[in-house]
């Protein structure tokens, strides 16, 4: 073993595949040759040197540089060992092969040079499942796997982890939050068989299990809340996030979550949810600086899904044939085209294009405008010429009683207007009766007047001059209300104030006339009667109107009534329109819309781009998928996007079930059974547990591609249960643990931290889905921007939801977002980061908003317990889940009292405080341990 | 080792014992080279030893945000007065694209006065006063052209060799190569001056899919230079060590516990933090220069300004650390209101051209010129063609073929003008250099070899130069 770790460092000192003795193509030799031969000889044939392939049997042996069984006779042998510039492979520039590299392929050539297939091309085989010595200690098949890598290198697996340690290990992979106190002692107390698999099954069922595995999924659909490049403006897209959430908790079938995402517009009469979910290829960048082409950034955009669509599905680096042919992995230059075709099709373009409704709360609202814009443009079409010869003649008409609800007085001065003076509240009606004369009523006219006795001279009798008259009605003698148009005239309107929402049903929006920019001067407003009224004899109309704003008195002042017999001589019908269609507008603001893929009745040609630029179309390609992977019967031509997404969930393709499969493993381990988790090409590592993870890729494939039973099925086996503490053995035989003698100790992604805070301290608000909301953040964020973005810190609930809902601008992100490695989502991330830096550090201890955090936990441990050890205790165990040893116990306690007398020196005379901040300086203490941030 | 190692935790197990100079990182860096080198470890970077003897240790990136006007600072053209207002020659113009330009864009003279200066003669414009005095301690380079000719894919392609989001900043890049000198403060550092951030933001001194360790840390003006670096209220002073301490301690009773050596990387980065809370502050403290200094910058205590921002620039690379980006926006003259090749230039010149110079000065001053380089440009150029805006012409839009940059120190020969454009500037004529060349020619000064420094992601050795022929400019290299 000691030998082959020799070689690993120069191989893949990561590949655990290297410590079992023999030589294998796909575990040994190809490695080597992958690295140091397949550039100049390999499948790219553009690149090619001296037209020798190394990479496949056929062309080896028509060139004769490998003589199979015999290393000394073979030419590729002479080369390596060659000290001769011009002779030596590869050439001095390329770099050299280690001894133990050419040793590797000498003993391959001598064995027979046996070539592989790339093992991840290769179809999923479900292997018998090994046989161990220890049955005992095995749950489930994984085990069996495990335990027999570990025999075979002399290993034993470790020991269960303790049960608290198991809890939280659970909690945290699974729904990413922490098990309270009481929740955990249940746990301990339990001693049935199936206690844990108990608390699985919980978890399982548990809505925040659709948040966290919704997140790691969210990575891969580069998920964010706005645009992204130069301006970088936000969007909404946060629809989509719901259902993906929704669709986890659903146990969506991978395959059928595969279809929807992929091409749910193709499926026959897809439903809001299926159109929903093709956001996943929607939340590509769009470029909003000026002086773009549009196209240009279309192209990049379709670029980037197929890339992603190659990393996420099939782990293959397909973005490196968008220049020239894969240097390593079966894909050339125009099957990337091929590819990159079956994106190429949709409307979209560099803007928000194609979206779907997700929530329209005013829907038969909007509908009922809609029939009155249509009715409208009809009545429009039909209606009589307008004859602008006949002017209106107003009458002025004579008041005989009014009165309003507060008892203000009116005074009716010469020009047979009327004076209010008095009583001045903040919501007032007037009633006024008016005699009219014999004749026809076809408008009236109120003339608003200004005059000494008011305020700045009125019309109005707000402080300014101004009131808001927020509805009129006028009656005929017999108390009916006279049907007016929906749209009055003013001489002028305030802006927001137009004079037609003085005639609408909404009691709170008027019309004023602004006396600020007009001055206080004489207005007048035209209200229109729908039918004429006759009046047979002198008649008492009845005029009433209401005045209301806010919380000052915006009542009328001095006014005038007149009326007209004809009707003044203005098209209505535009007036009529802007009012439709502004009362539409407001109610469309409620309305949530998520983008959306959606084919062109026309299909672009697809072109192969020259070097991957877009302005040198070359040939034109059809869509097709890599049938040199896995081979798809399909009649109809040309495939579309449905196409691509049935073949990559085909029960054969060999890589998407193990491309899956593996990234669970990775999320639970901390390492993937293949490690490269995007790239299962020849330049990928390999499989430290072949067996396995075709066994588990198949099992997905038998189980319904159920991702929740393939989780329970790796959390529940006695692999994933071991402790995670060191071991010297393991440390000096295994020290990258690649042969899983023990669990990992993983620092927690950037989302969790934040979340086991809130979690700890109790503030969680547990809201699942909606809008991206805004948590405090530092000040100064915005320095470094090209445009400062909007972040309304959330004040209420929205304060402490989960941090996978905080707002995500892709050119400033929450910074502690930032500092624990999330990723920046311009690109599709499979497998984040896990870095320890001082600025984590900085953040944790001094974020306000994590600070608000330690607070609230001192604040949850004093008020749930009495006494201070108690206090201590539970704070401890409300921010680790386990109780702490005496040595911890008694550390705290002399720090909470050294801190105490510290605060009360500071503070003095404030014992209460100084008391308070020393626990808080406790609680700040547990929330930056490593342990708080590590699942163990 | 892949790259991949290292973002596990037992690959920053390694890099602790690496810093802790226990030597078995020796084992884990040497194949981040595609090269054959020696196996022996630097003191803290992941380029293994230096390809050939470097002449530079730091950089510093004075971006002048927006894309200067090259034929009004250093692009001398008569003849382009000359042909003022007339048309393009055709065969310029077809198949090129503009931001905003029509096809029938005409030529666009500079009204500006170039003197020639210093003993190297070098045309420099009245609008930089100051960088004519020290004319003989830069090098120009005319011949500079670029890929992208919108601001934030062409920003985000000088600094990282891609036009799309996503790759490692050069900063990044060499921070990650050649570690850091500074224990105190982090290896890349971002400051910022002018109306507005940069556009594209943080993709500008993104670590891409290196670890965040190696992403540029914004140090802003005024408040705390560092996100988070003030402890809470109530919490600083002595009390500020006790939290530390008991953190280690509670850390190192968890490290016996389990055996993951990984908790004494974190009680290391807690320490450093703890270091930062005086350090940072302390750099940013330019009160401690003296008044000539700070005359000599134009700089004001308390201020906030590229001048500022210059000193701050010398303290960093005093104390040792790797890069310096230094942003100031609003270069980007279409002529529109804000935006004029008159007013609108001059005060962008005025707020850089004095300590642009000083800076260089000073660093020769203190013997750190030698060793730090230093670099001037913008993103793009701009056209030697007009751009109407409002019915005037008064300005030119963004031009990706030929514009100008300069660079001084870090064995960069001095006086030197280097490649030329045609008579109206719009072509390179003489030794064209494009960004990939420019990069090639940084890392080469850092003791880097662009083509054998590369990471494995997704696949794919990804280089800061890419996968195109890129060409280190060794003629302007002492």
């Amino acid at each position: 073993m000691l030998f082959t770790l020799g070689i690993g460092m120069h191989v893949h000192a990561e590949d655990a595949a290297s410590l079992t003795t023999g030589v294998s193509y796909n575990r040994d030799v190809r490695p080597i040759l992958a690295e140091h031969c397949f550039a100049c000889h390999g499948p790219d044939d553009e690149h090619r040197k001296a037209d020798l392939r190394l990479d496949s049997q056929d062309d080896v042996t028509r060139a004769g540089v490998i003589k199979p069984g015999d290393a000394g006779a073979s030419e590729l042998v002479k080369r390596l060992k060659s000290q001769d510039p011009d002779e030596m492979m590869p050439p001095p520039e390329s770099g050299v092969l280690s001894q133990a590299e050419k040793d590797v392929l000498s003993e391959w050539i001598n064995l027979g040079a046996e070539y592989q297939k790339h093992w991840a091309f290769e179809p999923v085989v479900k292997s018998a499942l090994p046989r161990v010595s220890d049955q005992s200690w095995c749950v489930n098949p994984i085990d069996q796997f495990v335990f027999k890598r570990l025999e075979d290198e002399g290993l034993r697996p470790s020991d269960q982890a303790h049960r608290a340690v198991l809890i939280k290990r659970l909690y945290i992979d699974l729904i990413g939050l922490l098990p309270t106190p009481d929740q955990v002692d249940a746990f301990l107390a339990d001693d049935s068989e199936n206690a844990y698999e108990t608390v699985v099954d919980e978890l399982l069922t548990s809505k925040h299990y659709g948040e966290r595995w919704g997140r790691h999924w969210l990575d891969q659909a580069r998920y964010a809340d706005s645009n992204g490049y130069t301006f970088d403006n936000a969007r909404v897209m946060w629809p989509y996030r719901n259902w993906v959430i929704d669709a986890i908790n659903d146990d969506m079938p991978f395959d059928e979550f595969t279809v929807v995402q992929l091409a749910g517009d193709l499926l026959p009469d897809p439903t809001k949810e299926q159109l929903t979910a093709t956001g996943f290829h929607r939340n590509t960048l769009i470029n909003e600086e000026g002086g773009t082409d549009a196209e240009q950034f279309r192209v990049e955009s379709v670029i980037d899904r197929t890339n992603t669509t190659g990393t996420v599905w099939l782990a293959l680096t397909v973005g490196c044939a968008q220049c020239h042919n894969h240097k390593f992995d079966p894909v050339s230059q125009r099957d990337y085209y091929s590819l990159f075709a079956f994106f190429n099709n949709t409307a979209d373009r560099n803007n928000r294009g194609p979206e779907v409704t997700f929530r329209n709360p005013h829907a038969e609202e909007i509908a009922d405008l809609d029939r009155q814009l249509a009715a409208l443009k009809i009545e429009e079409k039909e209606r009589a010429v307008i004859d602008a010869a006949k002017p209106e003649e107003w009458t002025v008409l004579e008041p005989v009683e009014a009165k309003s609800a507060s008892n203000a007085s009116f005074e009716t001065l010469q020009d047979q207007s009327l004076l209010v003076s008095g009583p001045n509240p903040i919501e007032e009606t007037y009633e006024v009766i008016y005699r009219a004369e014999k004749g026809t009523v076809a408008a009236f006219q109120i003339d608003v007047l200004p005059h000494e006795a008011l305020p700045k001279g009125g019309p109005g009798r707000a402080s300014n001059g101004n009131f808001v008259m927020v509805d009129v009605q006028f009656d005929d003698a017999d108390g009916n209300e006279l049907q007016l148009e929906p749209v009055a005239i003013a001489d002028y309107s305030q802006s927001q104030y137009d004079v037609s929402l003085a005639v609408d049903e909404d009691l709170e929006s008027g019309w004023a006339i602004n006396t600020n920019q007009k001055g206080n001067v004489a207005h007048w407003a035209k209200f229109l009667l729908v039918d004429p009224i006759v009046l047979e004899k002198t008649t008492d109309l009845r005029l009433r109107m209401r005045f209301h704003q806010g919380s000052q008195p915006y009542n009328l002042g001095r006014f005038r009534l007149s009326s007209s017999a004809r009707r003044p001589q203005v098209d209505l019908i535009p007036l009529r329109r802007k009012d439709l269609e502004a009362k539409k507008r407001k109610l469309e603001a409620g309305i949530v819309k998520s983008m959306v893929m959606r084919e062109l009745e026309k299909p672009r040609v697809t072109h192969l781009l020259t070097r991957g630029d877009f302005l040198r179309p070359a040939e034109s390609v059809q869509p097709a998928v890599l049938g040199n992977l896995h081979q798809w019967h399909k009649s109809e031509q040309p495939l579309n996007r449905l196409d691509l997404a049935r073949w990559l969930v085909d029960e054969g393709n060999p890589l998407t079930p193990r491309v899956v499969v593996n990234r669970m493993w990775e999320k639970f381990f901390g390492v993937g059974l293949v490690e490269t988790v995007e790239d299962f090409g020849v330049q990928g590592a390999t499989p430290s547990h072949p067996d396995l993870l075709d066994w588990l890729a198949a099992e997905f494939v038998d189980r319904g591609w159920s991702q929740k039973q393939i989780h329970r099925l790796i959390v529940t086996s006695a692999t994933y249960r071991q402790s995670s503490n060191a071991r010297d053995d393991l440390e000096r035989e295994d020290p990258l643990n690649r042969l899983m003698g023990r669990q990992n100790r993983l620092r927690v992604d950037a989302e969790i931290v934040r979340d086991l805070a809130l979690s700890a301290s109790g503030k969680l608000v547990s809201t699942i889905g909606g809008p991206s909301v805004y948590p405090p953040q530092p000040a100064g964020v915005y320095a470094f921007t090209q445009k400062k973005k909007n972040w309304p810190t959330s004040q209420g609930p929205d304060r402490f939801r989960r941090t996978m809902y905080t707002f995500f601008y892709r050119s400033s992100p929450h910074p502690m977002l930032t500092a624990f490695d999330a990723p920046r989502f311009n690109v599709t991330c499979t497998r984040r980061g896990r870095s320890n830096t001082p600025l984590q550090s900085l953040m944790v201890a001094n974020d306000p908003g994590l600070f608000e955090l330690n607070e609230a936990l001192a604040a949850r441990a004093v008020s749930e317990e009495k006494d201070e050890q108690m206090q201590l205790k539970h704070m401890f165990r409300l921010a680790l889940c386990r109780y702490p040893t005496p040595q911890e116990l008694e550390f705290l306690q002399t720090f909470l009292h050294d801190q105490k007398r510290k605060f009360s020196n500071r503070m003095p005379g404030l014992e209460a405080k100084a008391s308070n901040s020393a626990i808080v300086a406790v609680a700040r203490v547990l929330m930056n341990l490593d342990e708080f941030i590590t699942r163990e | 080792m892949s790259y991949e190692d290292r973002f596990s935790q037992l690959a920053t197990r390694r890099q602790l014992f690496r810093d802790c100079g226990v030597g078995l990182g020796g084992i884990a860096l040497s194949s981040l080279l595609n090269g054959s080198c020696a196996q022996a470890d630097t003191a803290q970077g992941h380029a293994g030893v230096l390809h050939h003897p470097a002449t530079a240790k730091n950089v510093i990136l004075l971006f002048m945000a927006g894309g200067p006007s090259q034929l009004e600072l250093f692009s001398h053209k008569p003849k382009l007065n000359e042909l003022h207002g007339k048309e393009t020659p055709k065969k310029f113009i077809e198949g090129k694209r503009f931001s905003f330009l029509g096809k029938d864009a005409k030529l666009l003279g500079s009204t500006r006065k170039f003197k020639r200066c210093g003993e190297s003669g070098t045309e420099i414009s009245e609008l930089l006063p100051y960088h004519q005095k020290i004319a003989d301690k830069l090098c120009f380079i005319h011949s500079m052209n670029t890929d992208v000719f919108n601001h934030g894919p062409a920003k985000i392609f000088m600094n990282s060799g891609n036009p799309q989001p996503g790759r490692p900043s050069m900063g990044s890049w060499v921070t990650y190569g050649l570690g850091s000198e500074c224990q105190n403060l982090p290896g890349f550092v971002v400051l910022q001056s002018g109306p507005r951030g940069p556009r594209a933001g943080a993709a500008l001194w993104s670590s891409g899919f290196l670890p965040s360790k190696y992403q540029g840390v914004p140090f802003r003006s005024t408040g705390d230079p560092i996100v988070n670096l003030t402890s809470p209220p109530d919490f600083s002073g002595d009390l500020r060590r006790d939290f530390h301490d008991a953190v280690a301690e509670l850390n190192r009773k968890r490290l016996q516990a389990t055996g993951d050596r990984e908790i004494e990387t974190r009680i290391a980065a807690y320490e450093m933090a703890y270091r930062m809370q005086s350090s940072a502050p302390d750099l940013m403290d330019i009160g401690a220069e003296s008044q000539q200094t700070l005359d000599r910058y134009g700089a004001e205590v308390g201020g906030a300004s590229y001048a500022n921002n210059c000193l701050l620039a010398r303290r960093l690379v005093e104390r040792g650390v790797r890069f310096v980006q230094l942003y100031h926006t609003d270069w980007d003259h279409h002529g529109g209101p804000g935006q004029t090749l008159g007013k609108d230039l001059e005060k962008c010149c005025s707020q850089v051209d004095q300590a642009s110079a000083a800076l260089i000065q000073d660093l020769e001053d203190r013997g750190l010129l030698d060793e730090t380089l230093v670099i001037w440009t913008g993103e793009f150029g701009r056209t030697p063609m007009g751009e109407t805006r409002n019915q005037k012409v008064g300005g030119r839009d963004h031009f990706i073929d030929a514009y100008t940059l300069w660079m001084a120190g870090g064995g960069v020969k001095p006086g030197v003008s280097y490649g030329a454009t045609d008579d109206l500037g719009l072509s390179v004529t003489e030794k064209p250099v494009h960004v990939r060349d420019l990069h090639a020619t940084v890392l080469h000064s850092l003791g880097i070899d662009h083509e054998k420094f590369s990471v494995k992601f997704q696949g794919l050795k990804m280089r800061l130069t890419g996968v195109e022929e890129a060409k280190v400019i060794h003629d302007i290299l002492t």
